[in-house]
């Protein structure tokens, strides 16, 4: 309940935002009766309207149903965003080092780094799975299907 | 009589089924590879092709494609990625069915229902080109437009338990697909000055992100690794019972993909997920759906393996390409002196006598190397999870890299799939979204393209004979899901209403 009022709170400040950015697109000499902005603003309207309805139903049931606020089972929310933030930590750490060091090493260090964050140990077994699945995919990748994947410092 | 000869005649006299055979291997590898589309699995081949026949040039183009839509179900029922767009479908209850253990059914069934849409495109490519062709150029921006509405009005019956959440989940995708140059005037809109956005952003990063990058994110908080059941290991090919079953969803997927097919800019996306709406609503097991059914499986892969065949039909008799991949078969034609078109038929019959053969072929390839690739799929996905999830994230960051060997696009990914791991916490449905990006450039352009046309007069949306139809179509298809949530939700009101009852 609480999650449904925080995600039509969301809902409506990313319509807002939406139609601000909406409400700013150009014109062009060549545009027809609807305008670039036309949909767009349409979309946020109806964005909003449904964040509204959301939230009223939220805070509705929160009135109606005070006891039904607290969820059964529901594993640690703060833990699971913790886990979730590490896994998308690595991904934006690949993102930063991947053109630096190119391809081939930046996924040796992704693919031991997530096998060690799920659990693995570090040692040999790491070791040879992160070496040879990086070189298995730029095999794949780079010799096989000739995508000119990042190389190191850009070369 | 004397074509089959003819057929069968250049299948012992030239390489066209080691042509077919290959081009179906290295379809499949790029459809299961996501980010490698089929478009980009043909166009990597399109340079090997200039010094070859060009019947057997087109030959392993167009197995390309038909190996490259199948494999895109791979790694959406065994790794909650589809492969390709048009397996955004099977991922709803292929991989809830590889959840429970029994991927190997689900990868059985996706093959078995891909061949016989396979098999069924491509008789209704021989025997209805000239019919089917007539559809596809009765189809106005009006009828598009429509057609759009209709695929859109799927969101309904996909919202799950919370329609408002479904629609806002709807409407968040066909923002994402305003982002980019405008169709009509060409302003730039949500670029931020990025260049990598005016081409607006690619339905397949945002699966990507959505389905698999979410999914990892949902993994790493899983204290229970748990070890998948041995008998879903291997690859089961549906028995008599099952094959029953299923005849009615691969039925109708068989003709969704049929009609779909033929529209240039349908394709298998609003195919597969019309057919799986449909075989929803026909199904006498419907609370199976979403929780792991094998006829949610069946209908969108049938149906997406139909539009492989049957997307030929404008390529072939007026030169329209529908999508991406049929636009690189038609370079192919080009490259080798083919005009496409009802002369096509005259001067180079032997040329369409040779596709209709290597389809053939490559659709009987299609099932050999499935259940020979496949056991080696399953034994991969049954690894050790840790190893699993870690090659899923270098899969993710090579595949969509290879797209447009863009970094900015990984970016985009990481934050579908932040988007999508917080939809998720909060019970957004994702295939709403998906459907609002798919759909969102198609409705958005045509609606637009069609006021031109009018003066602005709305009237011509229903002046327009198959826009008008479709729009009933769409009309009832709304009507019928809003009715049946309404039903079940009574009927649920009810069941907990009656327990206290005396």
């Amino acid at each position: 309940m609480a999650r449904d009022l925080v995600c039509s709170i969301a809902l409506l400040v990313v319509a807002v935002g939406y139609y601000y950015l909406a409400s700013g697109i150009g014109s062009s000499a060549l545009a027809d009766e609807v305008g670039a902005a036309g949909l767009p603003v349409a979309y946020a309207l109806v964005l909003g309207a449904i964040g509204l309805i959301l939230a009223f139903q939220a805070v509705l049931r929160r009135i109606l149903q005070p006891a039904a606020g607290s969820p059964v089972n529901v594993p640690d929310l703060g833990f699971v965003l913790r886990r979730a933030a590490g896994v998308l930590g690595i991904g934006v750490g690949y993102l930063l080092i991947v053109s630096v060091t190119g391809y081939l090493i930046a996924l040796v260090v992704v693919l031991a780094a997530m096998l060690m964050y799920l659990g693995e140990r570090p040692g040999w077994r790491v070791a040879l799975a992160a070496v040879g699945g990086a070189g298995l995919f730029w095999v794949l990748f780079d010799r096989l299907l000739g995508i000119p994947m990042p190389a190191l410092w850009g070369l | 009589m004397d074509a089959v000869l003819q057929g069968l005649s250049l299948l012992v006299t030239t390489p066209l089924v080691f042509v077919a055979v290959a081009g179906v291997g290295w379809g499949i590898l790029g459809g299961a590879l996501p980010g490698i589309s089929p478009s980009i699995a043909m166009a990597l081949l399109l340079p090997l092709t200039y010094g070859m026949d060009p019947g057997l040039a087109i030959v392993l183009l167009a197995s390309t494609y038909v190996g490259a839509e199948y494999g895109g179900s791979i790694p959406a029922i065994l790794i909650n990625t589809p492969g390709t767009n048009a397996a955004a479908a099977t991922v709803l209850d292929g991989y809830e069915m590889q959840r429970q253990g029994r991927g190997g059914e689900a990868l059985g069934i996706s093959l078995y229902s891909g061949v016989i849409g396979a098999f069924f495109g491509l008789t209704m490519l021989i025997l209805l080109t000239e019919p089917l062709a007539a559809v596809a150029l009765a189809f106005t921006p009006m009828a598009y437009f429509a057609l759009g509405l209709l695929g859109l009005s799927v969101i309904v019956s996909l919202s799950g338990k919370s329609l408002l959440k479904g629609l806002a989940a709807a409407v968040l995708g066909l923002m994402v697909a305003t982002v980019g140059s405008d169709p009509i005037s060409g302003v730039s809109r949500f670029t931020f000055g990025q260049p990598e956005l005016l081409d607006g952003i690619a339905p397949i990063l945002v699966m990507v992100g959505l389905f698999a990058v979410s999914e990892l994110l949902r993994q790493a908080s899983e204290p229970v690794w748990e070890k998948p059941r041995q008998d879903g290991a291997r690859l089961r090919l549906p028995n008599g019972p099952m094959r029953r079953r299923l005849l009615k969803p691969q039925l109708l997927g068989s003709l969704i993909g049929t009609v779909e097919g033929v529209m240039p800019g349908a394709g298998g996306t609003i195919a597969s997920f019309m057919s799986y709406n449909e075989a929803r609503r026909w199904s006498r097991n419907k609370a199976e759906f979403g929780k792991g059914s094998p006829e949610g499986v069946a209908a969108p892969e049938t149906a997406n393996n139909t539009v492989a065949s049957t997307a030929l039909v404008p390529v072939l008799s007026f030169g329209i390409p529908g999508s991406n991949s049929a636009a690189i078969l038609l370079g192919g034609l080009l490259v080798h002196g083919l005009l496409p078109g009802p002369r096509l038929f005259e001067e180079n019959g032997d040329v369409v006598i040779g596709l209709y053969t290597g389809l053939f072929v490559a659709t009987l390839a299609l099932l050999v190397l499935g259940m020979l690739i496949l056991p080696v799929c399953l034994w991969l996905v049954n690894r050790p999870k840790a190893y699993l999830m870690a090659f899923i994230y270098a899969l993710v960051f090579s595949g969509i890299y290879s797209i447009d060997y863009s970094l900015f696009d990984l970016g985009l990914v990481l934050g579908a799939g932040a988007v999508g791991f917080l939809m998720r916490l909060t019970g957004f449905p994702f295939l709403p979204a998906v459907l609002g990006v798919v759909l969102g450039y198609l409705v958005e352009s045509n609606y637009r393209r069609s006021l031109v046309l009018s003066g602005g007069d709305h009237a011509i949306f229903w002046e327009d004979p198959i826009s008008l139809g479709l729009l009933i179509a769409a009309g009832l298809f709304i009507s019928g899901s809003l009715g049946t949530r309404a039903w079940l939700g009574w009927r649920s009101l009810r069941g907990r209403a009656s327990p206290e009852s005396p």
